[in-house]
């Protein structure tokens, strides 16, 4: 047993595991994983390995079979905890960006500020502010369907930065981009991360100089994970 | 973007659904306001013709099913002018018949000689005399028929001048045709038959009194009824029936406003659960999800309401104008039956949003990501 930390992490599993088709499909196997504050984290591993559920039962929108996932003193949040949670204090980048289509990129990155202080006027210079950085403030007006596959991987990375969140747990947000563009992005994350407080990171990527940039590297084979390169030892919630 | 910009996005950015909804609504509404304004106007129509003429109280024959199968003997006049009380009482017989081909109209035979209280308004002409076979119209009438002073008019088939233009002003009176009684008992085949006596008291405004007369005439004959104006059609069985049907038809038309909207907003929320997935997974809680459906469905409900009641007034308009003309019903759409109607709508688009937005809030964020 490794001896417990002294505060608790920002998100914890603990021998989580996540199947599908009742058993027969195994996504994420036994994993205890600890994050702390401050955390630039790299998760890796190839097609299929499990990174995109696990970093899905980071934020909640994925349970767990079995096991137990915690956020700071919260063991095993409800539904409407980690909805909370999202709202406020972690940004999620999915994958396969999920816009909504009725809206247009500035709408789509305005939405997740609905419940934040601040009114419409705020919401949007927030929105353009965030778009501008990304490099696609001159696509604001446009749908989803309007814009190119790493137009709307940006749109979607400026949504979820939208509320200044604590962690940011991105799926990939560098594929579809040129080598330039996604240098951008990865240099204004780095940015984010070192600016401040400190924006928590954990990123999904296949790329591997952003891999070799990053504090610390988990890898996944088979929904295991066959290397993680902390230094902080796991922390274990009091019995 | 403010929340109802969001709200008006997403009902103006699915064009398709959203405006055949709102019709959908519009027309249940319309539908309704129609048919609630038949039973108003059926109510309202011998009111208000009969108040115009000054009567006090109507004498027919009881238990008719049709109004115009009422059939009394011309001569009961004068028992009922011995009752005290009574300052006046004047035979009518009533007919719906054919004018010209394909006109139909209301037609009164008057006792134009005996009436203190006949003043018939007229805009142009004069009161027909015995044996010239003259007609005064309605204003209403006249114009449907084309006709003036100097036209003849065919009359059950039969030649009558038109001598008069009458100035009354409810749907009904404006909508006839008055000859001398003698004249239409004679086209009919009815000689000293009336359908109906009007009568005016001595004092109308007293009610006791006036129930004195009601149970003296009453006494007369078994089988008569003697109502005030707002009674006269209530006491007959067709017309009451027509008004109980009109009323179940426009709670159907309601509950049907109030099932497209559920329909539509259910299915909204089928087609949009990946929609809704990203909102939960974005942050938004269970209630601000409910309040965007619940928030849709009464804005399509309450733009549906209004223009169904606008529709259902032009509706009420144009369904008088070509189809009740002849019987004398006025379409009267009213604003309070129209607030309660667009209010009606917007409560069942509340309720009607509730089921779809419950079972939106009950999805998990990956379970509605997954769909496509
Ligand atoms: N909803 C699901 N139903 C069934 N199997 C699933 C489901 N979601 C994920 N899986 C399976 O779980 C495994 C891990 O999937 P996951 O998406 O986490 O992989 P990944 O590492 O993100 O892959 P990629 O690099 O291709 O995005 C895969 O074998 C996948 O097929
Ligand atoms: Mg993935």
């Amino acid at each position: 047993m490794m001896p417990a930390a002294a505060a608790p992490a920002l998100l914890h599993l603990e021998r989580v595991s996540r199947t599908y088709d009742g058993g027969r499909i195994v996504a994420l196997r036994d994993v205890t994983l600890s994050i702390h504050l401050g955390e630039f984290i790299a998760v890796h591993g190839q097609s299929g390995s499990g990174k995109s559920t696990l970093i899905n039962l980071l934020s909640g929108i994925e349970i767990p079979t079995s096991g137990v996932v915690s956020f700071e003193h919260l063991v095993s949040p409800s539904a409407a905890a980690w909805t909370a949670l999202r709202g406020r204090r972690i940004g999620i980048v999915f994958q396969d960006f999920n816009l909504l289509p009725t809206l247009t990129a500035a709408e789509n990155v305005e939405i997740s500020m609905f419940g934040q202080p601040g009114g419409a006027a705020v919401r949007r210079g927030r929105a353009l502010a965030l778009l501008e950085d990304m490099g696609i403030a001159h696509r604001s007006g446009l749908r989803p369907q309007e814009l190119s596959g790493g137009e709307r991987r940006r749109a979607g990375i400026a949504r979820g930065l939208a509320n200044r969140p604590e962690i940011l747990l991105a799926d990939e947000p560098t594929s579809n981009l040129d080598s330039a563009t996604g240098q951008a992005i990865i240099d204004l994350l780095f940015d984010l991360h070192q600016r401040g407080h400190g924006m928590t990171m954990v990123i999904v990527s296949h790329d591997p100089a952003l891999i070799a940039r990053c504090s610390r590297r988990i890898r996944l084979l088979d929904g295991a994970i066959v290397e993680d390169t902390s230094t902080v030892p796991a922390w274990r919630p009091a019995a | 973007m403010t929340w109802p910009g969001l709200l008006l996005r997403n009902l103006v950015r699915r064009p398709g659904r959203s405006s055949f909804t709102l019709l959908g609504v519009a027309l249940a509404i319309a539908g309704f306001l129609t048919l609630t304004g038949v039973s108003k106007g059926l109510r309202d129509a011998s009111q208000a013709s009969l108040r115009e003429r000054g009567i006090d109280l109507v004498v027919m024959q009881r238990g008719m099913v049709e109004f115009f199968s009422s059939n009394l003997p011309e001569i009961l006049a004068d028992d009922i002018r011995r009752i005290p009380g009574v300052a006046s009482v004047s035979g009518e017989l009533g007919a719906l018949l054919p004018f010209g081909e394909d006109n139909h109209a209301l037609v009164g035979g008057w006792q134009l000689d005996n009436r203190p209280f006949e003043a018939i308004p007229l805009i142009r002409g004069r009161l027909p005399v015995a044996g010239e076979h003259g007609v005064i119209l309605g204003q209403v009438l006249a114009e449907a028929l084309h006709a003036d002073i100097g036209t003849t008019v065919l009359l059950q088939f039969s030649p009558f001048k038109v001598v008069g233009i009458g100035g009354f002003t409810s749907p009904a009176n404006s909508g006839m045709a008055v000859l001398r009684l003698a004249e239409l008992q004679a086209l009919l085949g009815r000689p000293g038959r009336v359908t109906l006596f009007q009568m005016q008291l001595t004092r109308p405004d007293n009610i006791a009194a006036r129930e004195a007369v009601r149970a003296a005439v009453s006494a007369l004959r078994p089988d008569l009824v003697v109502s005030v104006p707002d009674e006269v059609l209530k006491t007959n069985r067709s017309v009451a029936m027509l008004a109980a049907s009109s009323a179940a038809i426009s709670v159907a038309a309601l509950v049907m406003a109030g099932l497209l909207i559920l329909n539509t907003l259910v299915m909204a929320v089928e087609e949009r659960t990946h929609e809704i997935g990203i909102l939960a997974a974005i942050g938004w809680s269970r209630w601000r999800i409910v309040g965007l459906i619940l928030g849709e469905g009464v804005i399509l409900a309450a733009a549906g309401g209004l223009t169904g009641a606008i529709a259902g007034h032009l509706g009420g308009l144009a369904l008088y104008r070509f189809v009740l003309l002849d019987s004398g019903i006025a379409i009267t759409v009213q604003l309070a039956p129209a607030i309660t109607a667009v209010v009606c709508a917007v409560g069942l688009g509340g309720l009607g949003a509730i089921y779809p937005a419950w079972k939106a809030s009950r999805l998990s964020p990956t379970a509605a990501l997954r769909q496509r």
